[in-house]
């Protein structure tokens, strides 16, 4: 036993034991595992004779990790990594309107050409406006609304249920709901506003993304909104009563106490909304279509009619591959800013 | 933001010359405020709490004098980390006047109490650095960033802090975590200090080590600290005086020596001492002149004082308080023990035995009992040794005293079975 | 398959029809040539035109018969359809008359929801799923069909069978030819046509039972309307490219280049013309006298406008008119009594409408020439006038044959509801050219959405000069990019 190689922690450590003649004879669970890890280097040294042998068990262990990970590789590689390989490559082609019918490769032309064309900046810079107009208002309005519900008063399970609501229904319905209430003929958003009749504000070319992104975020607002009480909830109440004692006034106290251990909740909550924004697809379908005049064509809603509007499986796939590329990079981007700047409790 | 809340310039002298009220004299007597001295730092005044239909501090009456240290002590759910969190101001009494520095302090906020606390989490600010932390009452408070750094730099050199200021609480060890909380509460100059169990998550030689510091900081800063624990020899070590509280209700307040000696009830009597005072039940019984407590193994004679206190007021059940080092163990005597366990270390030995009704009972002797084993019957006395002569022979020879040893009046603690409450001769 | 009986028949008529595009015609001639032919005019005299050369593969052979002699009967085929609710309802009765009236073909119909959805499944099932053999095809999807290379054009089967259309109100056929050849058959046919407030007229003081006809009067009613302060728009525009559309139409003038892509691919957009340009001021007149108001192209904000007295006049599709109706029926109000008018054209009308809708395709994809000819004798069955009558009469659709109007039951449902006679005897009454014919192209809902957006632009201030120039830009940037693509 004491001859096997030294590279797997569990085997060294019997051997460990052994060389130490513990007198404890207690070193069981997690401690004796770590006292055991310091010794296997010196282990590893003595018994280097053994390397082929330390080596084949190495490529065991290895072998055996990948078969535990094949069934995920495998559904990734059939429904995530072959389809994007394979929109790369449709790229590179000129496709027909019908599936049946040739395509024509173009190379790399059809990127240069997309990605530089003046309707795909135009979706482009839609598309961040909306995030713009949707994330930081979803954030600070679940902050407030998780705020105003952690207080401990009558009745605030009521505000709460009533907050978290959204999560229950669904795009669909909440689409079809504001656009009725926004219809300028019949809607109650103009009958309250006494200006019935003309042009909605969906068909409003200023006022539409506007439009979309508020439904956006009385959407999004019952997902932050538990996020938020969650993360609220497990700022230790002891830190809060500290800070009253240290003199903090309520702002004081939420803007130095509260925010900083909300802070991987925000970030969390920031990336979801910032890809959900970028994956918006309901509600612009059903309120805006991508209108009025392409104000509200964010880059899924493009690739939404590249694809079954015009039926362009290659301009759709170009656009995809960028719409992926950009929330990667936006990802990465964050990742990278919030490493620093987040607080990781307990870390 | 902090400046609404006003500035105090940091002082060190600011109490020094409340002086007079530090120790307590009236012994085992609840103070109230009294006109024409200083007052009090902190005063509670017939104070409640109640949660819905559960008392948590019931008619609480104490002053914290200004300069003192005073210890709240209890079982944990005895209700004295509310009475904490009530002069905090975390927590509104349902009944009662609570006073800071003679001001009543009901209706005020936690941050313009002048106090500060330490919890028992040290509840410091995970995000922040030592200094961040150790500064924050002043930057709450508006303090201008040159004080600010001055008197953090200042107070964390006073407590061994000051090559971790940059550092993170994760990466602190507990004392260092416990001494950064503290630094916390001390960097303003307060009234009175808080401290909820503030040692209770540090291992026992540290925890040592922090009892004394405290007590060294505490005469340093000449500031009244409040300070709630559930362990009797902190209290007793620390405290100038001790406020035991049970259930709800405040049981005795006194000086450690005071509360020791002369526990008020039987909950204080077994409470306060390590170990803890053996309760005997059991029945008086009239002899002839003498008066004896009946146990089902054997009996004890009470020395006349306290024969005719229980005669006065005519006791059937009592509880019959003997600390274990004033228990004997005796060739013959009046009561009867069967040995569970042996602890020797040493030349001392502590043996936990039964009596015949089920009881343990704790003795506690200087000689070596490791002879000793489980079922052995031994006999036992109250008093003191005869002298520290014979103890020493005693040693030696592993004989028994032929003799009884002398019943001191004070080895024996006499309460109400009923109330609990302590019959003095 | 060569020595099947149907296959000479065939080929000698075929020769005969489509004689007449090499003949050195005008544009427009081609197309009331094409319309002849349909009805069956030519037909009679085919022999004669024997010497011209045709190319075979124009029109492919039919396989008239093979669901007769299927070695299993009945043929089983399938539909799918895009019909909803009670024109739903209408089309499940009909399919079980025509299982029931025969042996030879069972049909089961499969509900898509929508034309889009229809087209987006069946774009999908073409690189190798199910596809059905009966498909209802939104009228303007009609070159994609061609394009896609899946359909039988009807044009075999009635070469084949020697069916005769002369019974066929001309434009609904008109509209599904390309290049002398139908494709489909015409089905759930709507018009444009004005729907206005007759109580509103009354309070302007206008004629309710005189609808205005031109653009002009359109504008002079509306204008009286928002004059005497009846409600406060004159009339909702709603943003309906097909509308501009009409307009052309009627004002004789073509969409695209090629004979409106029906002499050939078409390559470009026509309507940024004078008329086009006419067009585009009135409407941005309209809207910036406040005289108009703008609604969606999505839903029914310009019915909901005359039901809530905001704006009496609007130009909807025919098709709307039984919920219309329903909808006034069944909350009475004395303020409302619909009105359904001719669309009005530009004042130099010399054209007609063209029609929207469906059409019926033959799949051929992946089929049996069983299968084929069993969805050819469906489609038929839902053409005959009796179907067609009933089909009218259940959905307020225009019937597409002439006949189907003295069968009682339709006599009927017209009588109950007179709106539905004004869409029919407004196609009926346009004339056969290419204008009337409607526009074909590949990319026809890029170009209708650049149309739409052009108009869009009209209420955000854009002249109309400009919004047109950009319309027209955006859309024959769609077409040359369709076109490439095929």
């Amino acid at each position: 036993m004491a001859g096997t190689g030294s590279n797997d922690g569990n085997r060294s450590g019997e051997s460990g034991v052994g060389d130490n003649t513990c007198g404890s004879g207690a070193m069981s669970g997690s401690t004796g595992r770590r006292e055991v890890h310091g010794n296997s280097g010196g282990n590893g040294s003595r018994k280097g004779g053994v390397r082929s042998l330390a080596w084949l068990n190495a490529v065991r262990e290895a072998g055996l990790g990948y078969l535990w990970i094949l069934p995920a590789l495998v559904v990734f590689g059939v429904f995530v990594f072959f389809p994007l390989l394979k929109a790369v490559w449709l790229g590179f082609f000129e496709t027909p309107p019908f599936p049946n019918l040739p395509a024509h490769f173009v190379g790399l032309s059809q990127y240069a050409s997309t990605l530089s064309s003046a309707i795909f900046l135009h979706s482009l810079w839609r598309t961040v406006l909306f995030v713009i107009f949707t994330v930081p208002a979803g954030i600070v309005l679940g902050i407030a609304l998780a705020t105003l519900a952690h207080q401990r008063l009558a009745g605030i399970r009521v505000f709460r249920t009533i907050f978290s609501s959204t999560v229950a229904t669904s795009t669909a319905v909440a689409s079809v709901i504001f656009f009725t209430l926004l219809d300028p003929q019949v809607g109650l958003f103009s009958y309250w506003l006494g200006q019935r009749g003309g042009t909605g504000i969906l068909a409003n070319p200023t006022l539409a993304l506007p439009a979309v992104s508020v439904v956006t975020i009385w959407q999004n607002i019952g997902f932050t909104f538990i996020l938020m009480s969650a993360a609220l909830q497990s700022v230790p109440d002891d830190l809060l009563e500290a800070a009253r004692i240290d003199g903090a006034s309520n702002w004081f106290r939420f803007r130095t106490v509260t925010l900083p251990l909300l802070s991987p909740t925000v970030f969390f909550a920031s990336i979801i909304g910032i890809i959900g924004s970028f994956q918006a697809f309901g509600q612009i379908d059903l309120l805006t279509q991508g209108g009025p005049n392409n104000h509200t064509l964010v880059l899924i809603y493009y690739i939404y009619q590249a694809a079954y509007t015009d039926s362009n499986y290659g301009l759709a796939a170009v656009l995809s591959i960028a719409l992926f590329a950009i929330l990667l990079v936006l990802t990465l981007v964050q990742f990278w800013f919030f490493e620093r700047r987040v607080f990781y409790a307990g870390s | 933001m902090g400046s609404a809340t006003g500035r105090h310039e940091v002082s060190p002298v600011q109490f020094a010359g409340v002086k007079d009220g530090r120790r307590s004299t009236a012994a085992g007597a609840v103070l109230s405020s009294d006109a024409g001295r200083s007052p009090a730092a902190v005063s509670l005044e017939g104070v409640s709490k109640w949660y819905d239909d559960v008392p948590a501090v019931q008619d609480f009456t104490i002053d914290a004098e200004p300069g003192e240290f005073l210890v709240l002590l209890g079982p944990s759910g005895c209700g004295k980390t509310t009475v904490l969190r009530l002069i905090a101001g975390l927590e509104t009494p349902s009944q009662g006047v609570i006073r800071i520095g003679g001001q009543v302090v009901n209706d005020v906020d936690p941050r313009n109490r002048d106090i500060a606390m330490v919890f028992q989490s040290y509840a410091l600010y995970p995000h922040m650095t030592v200094r961040r932390n150790i500064e924050f009452p002043l930057r709450s408070r508006g303090y201008p960033a040159l004080e600010r750094s001055r008197t953090v730099e200042e107070v964390a050199r006073s407590l061994q802090l000051d090559r971790l200021l940059d550092r993170k609480p994760a990466q602190l060890s507990g004392g260092q975590r416990q001494r950064v909380a503290l630094a916390r509460a001390i960097v303003r100059r307060p009234l009175a200090f808080l401290m909820d169990e503030p040692l209770s998550n540090l291992d026992a030689q540290l925890r040592v080590e922090m009892r004394a510091e405290l007590v060294e900081l505490h005469a340093k800063l000449d500031t009244t600290i409040i300070y709630v624990t559930h362990d009797q020899v902190e209290a007793t070590t620390m405290g100038n005086r001790i406020a035991v509280i049970d259930q709800s209700w405040l049981q005795q307040v006194g000086t450690p020596r005071e509360v020791y000696e002369h526990p008020a009830n039987a909950f204080v009597a077994g409470f306060v001492g390590n170990p803890p005072m053996n309760i005997i039940r059991g029945r008086l019984e009239v002899e002839g002149d003498a008066m004896n407590v009946r146990f089902q193994d054997g009996y004890l004679q009470l020395p006349p004082g306290l024969a005719a206190a229980a005669r006065r007021e005519n006791l059937g059940e009592v509880l019959l308080g003997i600390r274990p080092q004033d228990l004997q163990i005796v060739e013959r005597g009046t009561m009867h023990a069967t040995v569970s366990l042996v602890e020797a270390v040493g030349s001392e030995s502590r043996l936990v035995c039964r009596f015949a009704g089920g009881q343990f009972i704790t003795v506690d002797t200087d000689r070596d009992m490791a002879h000793m084993r489980n079922g052995d019957v031994i006999d036992l006395a109250a008093g003191k040794p005869r002298s520290e002569r014979q103890r020493a022979s005693q040693v030696e020879v592993r004989s028994l005293p032929e003799v009884l040893p002398e019943v001191l009046p004070e080895v024996l603690h006499l309460f109400d079975a009923a109330s609990g409450r302590r019959l003095d001769p | 398959m060569s020595d099947e009986p149907w296959a000479g028949e065939h080929r000698a008529r075929e020769i005969g029809r489509a004689g007449w595009s090499a003949l050195p015609v005008s544009r427009r001639t081609v197309l009331q040539m094409a319309s002849l032919s349909a009805t069956g005019v030519v037909l009679a005299g085919c022999s004669s035109s024997k010497a011209v050369k045709v190319p075979t593969s124009k029109v492919p052979a039919f396989p008239l018969g093979a669901a007769a002699r299927a070695k299993s009967k009945p043929v089983n085929i399938t539909m799918w359809q895009s019909m909803t609710g009670t024109n739903g309802t209408a089309l499940a009765d009909l399919t079980a008359k025509f299982n029931a009236s025969q042996s030879d073909v069972h049909v089961s119909t499969v509900n898509q929801a929508s034309y889009t959805a229809t087209l987006t499944l069946y774009t999908a099932a073409l690189s190798g799923g199910t596809l059905p053999d009966v498909v209802q095809m939104e009228s303007s999807d009609l070159q994609l069909m061609i394009d896609s290379d899946s359909a039988t054009p009807v044009q075999s089967a009635i070469d084949a069978e020697r069916y005769n259309l002369s019974d066929y109100v001309p434009s609904t056929v008109d509209y599904f030819r390309v290049d002398g050849v139908l494709w489909a058959l015409p089905f759930a046919i709507s018009g444009e046509v004005l729907f206005y407030n007759k109580v509103a007229f009354s309070k302007a003081g206008l004629d309710p039972e005189k609808p205005p006809t031109t653009l002009s009067e359109l504008r002079a009613y509306a204008e009286k309307i928002v004059s005497t302060k009846t409600e406060k728009y004159g009339m909702s525009l709603k943003l309906t490219p097909s509308t501009f559309e009409e307009w052309m139409a009627m004002g004789g003038e073509l969409l695209v280049n090629h004979e409106n892509g029906r002499s050939g691919r078409a390559t470009a957009v026509t309507f940024d013309d004078s008329l086009g340009k006419s067009l585009f001021t009135w409407w941005y007149d309209m809207v910036h006298d406040r005289i108009a108001q703008t609604t969606p192209f999505l839903g029914y904000d310009d019915l909901f406008a005359i039901q809530s007295q905001i704006a009496p006049m609007t130009i909807e599709t025919s098709a709307a008119i039984g919920d219309a109706v329903y909808v006034l029926e069944s909350r009475p109000n004395p303020n409302l009594e619909l009105g359904v008018g001719p669309l009005p054209g530009p004042s130099a009308s010399n054209g007609g409408v063209f029609v929207g809708g469906s059409g019926l395709y033959i799949v051929k994809l992946r089929s049996t020439p069983e299968r084929q000819d069993a969805a050819w004798q469906y489609i038929k069955f839902l053409q005959d006038p009796a179907s067609q009558a009933y089909w009218a009469a259940k959905t307020g659709y225009i019937p597409v044959r002439r006949s189907a109007v003295s069968e009682p039951v339709l006599i009927q449902a017209w009588k109950d509801v007179p709106q539905y006679r004004v869409a029919y005897e407004q196609i009926l009454a346009s004339p056969a050219d290419p204008a009337t014919a409607g526009y074909v192209s590949g990319a026809s809902t890029e170009v209708d959405t650049a149309i739409e957006s052009g108009l869009t632009a009209l209420s955000s201030g854009v002249s109309p000069g400009t919004a047109l120039t950009q319309a027209a830009h955006t859309a024959n940037a769609a077409i040359s990019s369709y076109n490439s693509r095929v």
